[in-house]
């Protein structure tokens, strides 16, 4: 089997939202909406800190789709568009979904998100890949595990352009993977482990 | 003066950008109509069928180091993917979010799209379109005027670092605007001791030197947002066993990554390197052999002059300083003690107390026990609000090493003491040999284009004749002290980002006869221009090949990526045309590609110049420096860039400030205690990853993330009831700036911070700089490279709005 992945070091990450703006760019979403974003443990505004001066931490977390295996989102997809495809990955097709937004509600990572209007682009036009689908109004979109790239065999657009060299690709079936030996080795965590959704998506210290 | 910003009834930018394009499509510039409004050129790309795709390759900013190498793609003409060029090894293959950010930047309504005239009084932001032939006809008639009545140099021609401005300056024999200010605080005192660095400390090894270091210690530096697209080296760093600790008064990015960070009060980072170097001095902890034979602590000063000692007096008219070899040093034999210059003493004496007799003369080591004596760990601890066992462990650990000292333009180096910590720095480097081996360094190792290496570029051969003329009167100071400029050319926003104290700054500007703008963008100093002329964007060419430029230890060229947007036109294309007016166009390269070749032919390295710009092209843009396999280091050989070509830290030219070896002081606005009772909260404006000074202001992508916020710890909001999130005015007697709040325990309690370059179009109202302090003290015109603008020794308190 393929179970495709990105696993990211919470402590190469530097906070800077790269991750973010490339998957905005690489996939065309339009305003309003990010398949990927970068939190900030504990606190509510940017670069925040948690504890009291100069007694303080502060941990970024970049969230997006974290391609469950038993995935919340599939389950409660009442058309069958939610899909985990043969690489392990969570996908959408876009024909099926028909904007019930139950999957929304259903992830726990709140990592999908939903065109309530016309898309708008600053640009008026379309950016990024051509090869990725434009999703109409009416419809919800997440990360795909940038599927046209991927597919391809290139890394997510994400992995390529991040500046910490924090998130890595590959394959966690495959045990000679990089992803593989990092989950094994830096004994590699994933969120809400306790909820039973078995993410691809890793991380370590 | 703050009648432009948006708050106060004027036009808003965006609005008057609009109106610009409506009344242009009213007056029918010749054909442009439909390419001057966004709406009606950028054409919905699903119009075509089947959409054309190419690939182009140039490079993104130089000012923040990175110059990362772009693969761009453009599909339908436009530009709709920007990733890292994928040629070379990962490490080179760099980009971050500003370079992303393009995709929709360079459309946005940001940019000025045709050029404009001002019609309203200046700062009004009232402008109407004019035809290129009309304003540059006009601006070449105002130039010739200028500089006929008032000479040359009555024109000023100054440049950001990011346009492609090198030819008008020297060919008009305009002056440059002098010192900049900027950058050179810790410079001014750090690089007359390495003799590298060239007044902005940049004289450290390549951030990859850091895996080899035991500690990196950075001080007044936030590399890990300044360096954005190497930020991999500090992690790999710290992953491969290096201690990082970050010294900053507030918790930075850089800091929570480091293993540790040590909080310190502002301005006074010279406190901590004098309290480490007694504590070095106290316990013999220096590298005695090092600091005999490479450095100038054996040196004898003139108990008389207080001067050190040398062969015969020099020539004050001499263009440049003798060196040791023509007009040696003088150190005591120890045996005799007798002075024997310093090149015959492999071990000379360290103090005159070595041996016996009085030479009138005492050693700048012996100096510097005596000026040390007031700077203990203690007291150190009792200015820089470090414990005192954390400063003594610190200096043990530096002196252990090999140790990396990363300083910094964004903290310290913007107050008037930065010269200070500039030099104590030095004292530490030159006690601790922490230099020129692996794993050791010190100055700004931000920005890997400025450290590694370079390939030597030649240049486009220019008349002899054309000079820039000398600024007696360096541009920061022209508000305030009377010169000969009646004119200027900026390429860039220099009233709102070069000059501290903007009520003052455009009262002067106000006085100039002619202000032109060249930018993309239309900045907060536009509205104070006469003529601003929309230039084209790193993307944008009119011809295949644009320029050439020095990256991440290669060769990176710019491809033409778009057509130019609206009635933008290159750099070189408007220096061009004014040339031409001033008939000097025929001495132009009339291409890019003919100015790469020439700056490729011209190379005194041979490698490069037996480039051919066609096999850059072919490797997708990037000739890789071929030492890029070795980690660069500086001065391995010992031998510094200095006239006796060691560490020379006893500063002759100081003697009169009693700075001949860094002597404390506290910073002139912070440090004042009776202001701090009415204005009790200091003000860092500091660089993010969100901006390179005023750029992306406008970027829509970024505003996602970051707008001018002020950010304060709640214990200072919560005394002025306020909340996180309310709006706040920020003030003193300057003038003032009111912005949104955000309450983070990561800031300093007494001091707020918002990132430079707000300007008023981005902010609830005013300018960032409306409040920022602009004095200049008077040893900072002996400095290598002038006074430091002190952008950040200021004072405000801040009241809900």
């Amino acid at each position: 089997m393929t179970r495709l992945a990105i696993v990211i070091s919470k402590d190469r990450c530097v906070g800077c939202h790269t991750c973010a703006l490339s998957c905005k760019m690489q996939n065309n979403i339009p305003e309003g909406l990010m398949w990927n974003r970068v939190l900030t443990e504990g606190c509510d505004v940017t670069d925040g800190a948690q504890g009291t001066y100069p007694n303080l931490t502060r941990t970024y977390l970049p969230v997006a789709c974290q391609h469950c295996q038993n995935a919340a989102c599939q389950r409660v997809c009442p058309t069958g568009a939610t899909y985990k495809d043969d690489k392990g990955r969570v996908e959408i097709d876009y024909d099926k979904c028909i904007g019930c937004r139950m999957c929304m509600a259903a992830c726990p990572y709140n990592a999908r998100v939903f065109n309530w209007s016309e898309p708008e682009r600053l640009t008026q036009a379309n950016y990024g890949d051509a090869r990725v689908p434009v999703r109409p109004k009416g419809v919800v979109e997440k990360c795909t595990l940038c599927k046209e790239r991927t597919d391809d065999g290139e890394k997510p657009m994400c992995v390529i352009c991040c500046p910490g060299h924090a998130r890595f690709y590959g394959d966690l079936d495959d045990p000679e993977s990089d992803v593989a030996k990092l989950v094994r080795d830096k004994h590699a965590t994933a969120l809400l482990e306790e909820m039973g959704t078995q993410p691809s998506v890793h991380y370590f210290e | 003066m703050t009648g432009m910003t948006s708050s106060q009834g004027g036009l808003t930018r965006r609005s008057f950008l609009k109106g610009t394009a409506v009344a242009a499509g009213a007056v029918g510039l010749a054909g442009a109509g439909s390419m001057i409004s966004t709406d009606g050129w950028l054409a919905p790309a699903k119009a075509h069928a089947t959409p054309e795709e190419r690939t182009a390759y140039t490079y993104h900013q130089k000012h923040c180091g990175g110059c990362c190498a772009l693969k761009c793609t453009v599909r339908d003409g436009r530009l709709v993917l920007v990733q890292p060029n994928d040629v070379g090894e990962d490490m080179y293959r760099t980009i971050c979010l500003k370079g992303i950010s393009e995709v929709t930047h360079i459309y946005g309504d940001g940019r000025v799209q045709t050029p404009l005239k001002r019609v309203g009084e200046r700062g009004s932001g009232q402008f109407e379109p004019i035809s290129w032939d009309e304003a540059l006809d006009d601006i070449a008639e105002r130039v010739k005027e200028i500089q006929a009545q008032y000479g040359k140099d009555a024109l000023l021609v100054a440049s950001c670092a990011e346009a492609d401005s090198t030819f008008l300056g020297p060919l008009l024999g305009a002056q440059s605007g002098g010192f900049t200010g900027i950058d050179v605080g810790v410079g001014n005192g750090l690089d007359p001791a390495t003799g590298l660095g060239a007044g902005y400390a940049m004289s450290a090894p390549e951030a990859r030197d850091w895996a080899r270091s035991k500690l990196v210690l950075s001080v007044g530096t936030n590399y890990c947002e300044s360096s954005l697209p190497s930020a991999y080296l500090f992690v790999e760093a710290k992953e491969a066993g290096a201690h990082m600790v970050t010294v900053d008064p507030h918790y930075s990015t850089t800091a929570s990554k480091s293993d540790e960070w040590i909080p310190i009060a502002p301005g006074t980072d010279a406190a901590l390197f004098l309290g480490m170097v007694s504590h070095i001095l106290d316990n013999k902890l220096y590298d005695d052999a090092f600091v005999r034979q490479h450095t100038s602590f054996p040196f004898l000063v003139d108990d008389a002059t207080h001067k050190l000692l040398r062969d015969h007096a020099e020539d004050p008219a001499a263009e440049e300083p003798e060196t040791g070899a023509t007009n040696p040093f003088f150190v005591m034999d120890p045996v005799t003690g007798n002075p024997i210059r310093f090149d015959q003493m492999t071990m000379p004496a360290l103090s005159v107390t070595e041996a016996p007799g009085n030479v009138g003369a005492h050693t700048v080591w012996d100096l510097m026990l005596e000026t040390q004596k007031p700077y203990t760990t203690a007291w150190a601890a009792e200015i820089t609000g470090i414990p005192q066992e954390r400063i003594e462990a610190l200096a043990e650990e530096y002196a252990e090493g090999p140790s990396s000292l990363a300083l910094g333009w964004g903290g310290n180096d913007k107050m008037t003491n930065a010269d200070i910590s500039g030099h104590a720095a030095a004292l530490l480097v030159a006690l601790t040999g922490n230099i020129g081996k692996p794993g050791a360094g010190v100055g700004v190792y931000v920005g890997p284009d400025y450290n590694s290496w370079l390939p030597a570029l030649g240049a486009w051969p220019v008349p002899e004749e054309w000079a820039a003329a000398d600024s007696e009167v360096s541009l920061y100071d022209m508000p305030v002290k009377e010169n000969n400029c009646h004119g200027a050319i900026f390429w860039g926003d220099f009233i709102a980002q070069h000059v501290a104290d903007m009520n003052l700054t455009t009262q002067w500007a106000d006085t100039l006869d002619l202000i032109v703008s060249i930018d993309p963008y239309f900045t907060e100093g536009a509205k104070w221009s006469d003529y601003i002329l929309p230039a084209t964007s790193r993307f944008e060419y009119d011809d295949e090949i644009g320029n050439i430029a020095d990256g991440y230890s290669q060769l990176v060229l710019q491809e033409k990526v778009i057509e130019p947007l609206f009635e933008a036109k290159t750099d070189l294309w408007i220096t061009r045309e004014i040339a031409k007016r001033f008939g000097q166009d025929a001495y132009l390269p009339k291409t890019g590609a003919e100015r790469v070749e020439a700056m490729l032919a011209t190379s005194t390295d041979p490698q490069v110049a037996a480039l051919k710009l066609d096999d850059i092209v072919a490797n997708q843009g990037v000739w890789p420096s071929p030492d890029r396999s070795e980690i660069r280091t500086v001065a391995d050989d010992l031998k510094f860039a200095t006239p006796s070509e060691r560490l020379e830290v006893y500063y002759d030219n100081m003697v009169p400030f009693d700075q001949a070896l860094p002597q404390w002081e506290p910073c002139e606005e912070i440090g004042n205690e009776d202001l701090r009772a009415t204005y009790p909260l200091q003000l860092t404006n500091t660089r993010t990853r969100f901006r390179i000074h005023n750029q992306y202001n406008d970027a829509k992508w970024l505003q996602l993330y970051y707008e001018p916020t002020v950010v304060a710890n709640p214990s200072d909001l919560e005394a002025r009831g306020i909340a996180n999130g309310d709006i706040v005015e920020v003030f003193n007697e300057r003038g003032s700036f009111t912005v949104p709040c955000d309450a983070n325990d990561a800031i300093r309690p007494g001091s707020v911070r918002i990132y430079e370059a707000g300007t008023a179009d981005y902010t609830v109202a005013g300018n960032v700089q409306n409040t920022t302090n602009r004095t200049t003290i008077e040893r900072g015109y002996s400095l290598m490279c002038g006074p430091v603008i002190p952008f950040s020794d200021t004072l405000v308190d801040i009241r809900k709005a």
